[in-house]
């Protein structure tokens, strides 16, 4: 099985850890742990095979295991963030689509991950409009002035998510629509990274077998008991 | 079945063999601490099978683990002998190194060998190893020339906790709610007091295991108080509440346990859960070691400011009336890993522990380990018997007092449930405090 880490990343009032709880809720059927409390929860989910070029693995499922780290939305914790997201795989970025101001502390998430974290582009970033429920007509994108709810046009954000190069998706915690795309599609293009890297490593471990055996040879020997730390 | 049977088992293994475990005289401490603390967490959360150690000394006593018992004490005499003057990362490193070099050799060696799962073994090497390096690795006692770096966070922190400690209220940290909570204060209060005292066990322990379950029992009392007040309990409540329950507390040395817990706590065992929690109380710490009057929600600033001013003057107040007072020897006492839960104090510090934390800052580790190296000689066998009866009676009359003080504070959180249910339930899960609150919270809804 997989395992990736997640982090949920936004301000206190735009109902990030709902998102996650209409996840982990509406995944009924699949695997889940959590013992201690609801801050942390992991939750399994399966995806098809996107590699069509291999055989064995085509038909089969993949387990995909999320671990989902929230966060403080608080600005006075902002500073706590770096202790959750470093070595996360993925980022999920919230905002309210009915609150104007949301989308720009937002931004300054996602500014924020990319420069702090260490391989920003194998960090898989998801940016999310959540109550898409607070707004009359959800599709209409020329109504949305008229609508009473939005306050963040769709294009804008869709935009700003595409010239960074981050996964996009409006959502409703509330009804639940476009939740479970969120988790998959992320769940989607960490398993084709992975796919990548693997066979970027056999490709590496081909060419340069001899370095790797010196990589053993060179590993610390403790060997010697009576030697060990003198 | 007992790390003293592991011990003497090895003695008559390797009756030919002169050697002696540096620390022989520290098993029987050590003995008293191997115990796990009682917790659901460790069946659960830490991993899908429950860790038991004494199954692990079972095993080493197999006479065809030999090697490995040799490997094993071999590399502690080593560590303690040596003259070289290591960095943390050093310590780290010898430690880590010889884990592997030990998991490659539980391959070879029966009983090990056919097992098809060497979870609980590595659990349980992890767990003798550091039990018997636990002075010279943990940074309070450690000898490592870099250790002072922990053991300053640690006064400062504790410095920080006295300036704020008492004047910071749930509404400063945007705990949310609050106005609910606020006509609930006494039981938030009894709530966050049994939260610190889980958390204060982590002194009691010298596994990274064990501490860490210490802060999941303290973060799962914590939920309790979110479970009592709200429907759905998230990071935006869960962080301003553990930095209050941090700010009450008088834990000591958190800095380093923490510290200790990330370098030792292996990383094939530690779960997302744990990991997540311990970078909560790391993020709470950093919180905590910055505060000032900008990271706190203040409505009325002079107010504030004439409490802070107040508070300071209390302060200076009891550490020039102190100062003079202390003595080397009450400082070994306080700051000893195994003086337990401290916890008499809550809603301000007591003298002692003002005069603790004063001294651990002034005169950071000396002390202590002037203490330790005294607990390692080998010789002195009787006062070690002494030692030992002393330390199992004051043990037994810590855990009455401790056992009491729970149920009074869970009789106070639930004035709903009667005592003798609550009594009750606590035997039965044996003072599992986590479960407890559990189960009566269930009870209430």
């Amino acid at each position: 099985m997989l395992q990736y880490k997640l982090v949920l990343l936004g301000d206190s009032s735009v109902g990030k850890s709902s998102i996650v709880q209409r996840f982990v809720k509406d995944s009924f059927d699949e695997q889940r742990e959590s013992t201690i409390g609801a801050a942390f929860l992991s939750q399994t989910i399966k995806i098809k095979s996107p590699n069509k070029d291999n055989d064995q693995e085509n038909d089969e499922d993949i387990a995909i295991k999320f671990e989902i780290w929230d966060t403080a939305g608080q600005e006075r914790y902002r500073s706590l963030a770096p202790m959750y997201y470093r070595n996360a795989n993925a980022a999920v970025v919230v905002y309210d689509v009915t609150a104007k101001d949301s989308l720009n502390k937002a931004i300054t998430w996602v500014d924020e991950l990319k420069s702090k974290v260490d391989d920003e582009k194998k960090l898989v970033i998801s940016l999310v409009g959540n109550k898409i429920d607070l707004i009359s007509s959800t599709n209409d994108i020329n109504e949305s002035a008229n609508s009473p709810g939005r306050q963040v046009d769709l294009l804008d954000a869709e935009n700003f998510a595409k010239e960074h190069n981050l996964l996009f998706h409006e959502v409703s915690a509330k009804t639940g629509k476009g939740v479970r795309d969120v988790f998959y599609e992320i769940a989607t293009l960490l398993y084709k990274q992975k796919l990548e890297d693997d066979a970027l490593n056999k490709k590496d471990t081909n060419e340069n077998e001899d370095r790797s055996i010196n990589v053993a040879l060179s590993r610390p020997s403790t060997n010697d008991p009576t030697s060990c730390c003198s | 079945m007992s790390e003293d049977d592991f011990s003497n088992e090895v003695k008559s293994q390797n009756s030919g063999n002169s050697v002696n475990s540096p620390n022989n005289s520290n098993d029987r401490k050590i003995k008293k601490r191997s115990s796990s603390p009682s917790s659901v967490i460790s069946s659960t959360t830490e991993n899908s099978k429950i860790f038991d150690f004494k199954i692990f000394l079972k095993q080493l006593r197999d006479p065809r683990a030999e090697p490995i018992v040799k490997y094993t004490k071999s590399f502690i005499q080593n560590f303690y002998n040596s003259r070289r003057n290591y960095t943390c990362a050093e310590q780290v490193k010898l430690v880590c190194d010889f884990q592997s070099f030990i998991y490659e050799k539980f391959l070879i060696y029966e009983p090990f060998k056919s097992m098809k799962d060497l979870t609980n073994a590595k659990e349980g090497l992890e767990k003798l190893i550091m039990n018997k390096l636990y002075p010279k690795l943990f940074s309070p006692l450690a000898t490592a020339v870099d250790a002072f770096v922990d053991v300053n966070l640690d006064g400062k922190f504790e410095l920080q906790r006295l300036n704020y400690g008492k004047i910071v209220t749930p509404e400063m940290l945007e705990i949310s709610n609050y106005d609910e909570l606020g006509t609930h204060y006494n039981i938030l209060d009894k709530f966050v007091k049994l939260a610190t005292i889980e958390l204060n066990k982590i002194n009691n322990y010298r596994a990274p295991r064990d501490k860490m379950v210490c802060i999941l029992n303290c973060c799962k009392v914590i939920y309790g108080i979110l479970k009592k007040f709200q429907k759905i309990s998230t990071a935006d409540d869960f962080v301003p509440l553990l930095i209050y329950t941090l700010l009450k507390s008088d834990v000591k040395n958190l800095c380093s346990n923490c510290n200790y817990i990330e370098c030792y706590r292996s990383k094939s065992f530690s779960t997302g859960e744990s990991q997540y929690y311990l970078s909560s109380l790391q993020g709470a710490i950093k919180f905590i070691l910055d505060m000032d009057k900008g990271s706190l929600r203040i409505k009325d600033e002079q107010q504030f400011d004439e409490l802070y001013t107040k508070n300071q003057k209390l302060i200076e107040e009891e550490r020039r009336t102190l100062l003079p007072l202390e003595t080397a020897t009450d400082t070994t006492i306080q700051n000893q890993p195994n003086s337990v839960a401290n916890s008499g104090t809550f809603h301000l510090p007591n003298t002692d522990s003002v005069k603790a934390i004063f001294q651990n800052f002034l005169f950071p580790a000396e002390n202590i380990r002037q203490e330790e190296s005294h607990t390692i000689a080998p010789n002195n066998h009787s006062d070690e018997y002494d030692d030992h009866t002393n330390w199992q009676v004051a043990l037994l009359e810590l855990g009455h007092k401790e056992h009491k003080e729970t149920i009074k504070n869970l009789q106070s959180m639930f004035p709903e449930i009667e005592v003798d249910i609550i009594e009750d339930i606590c035997i039965a899960k044996n003072y599992n405090t986590g479960q407890v609150v559990d189960l009566l919270l269930d009870l209430c809804n």
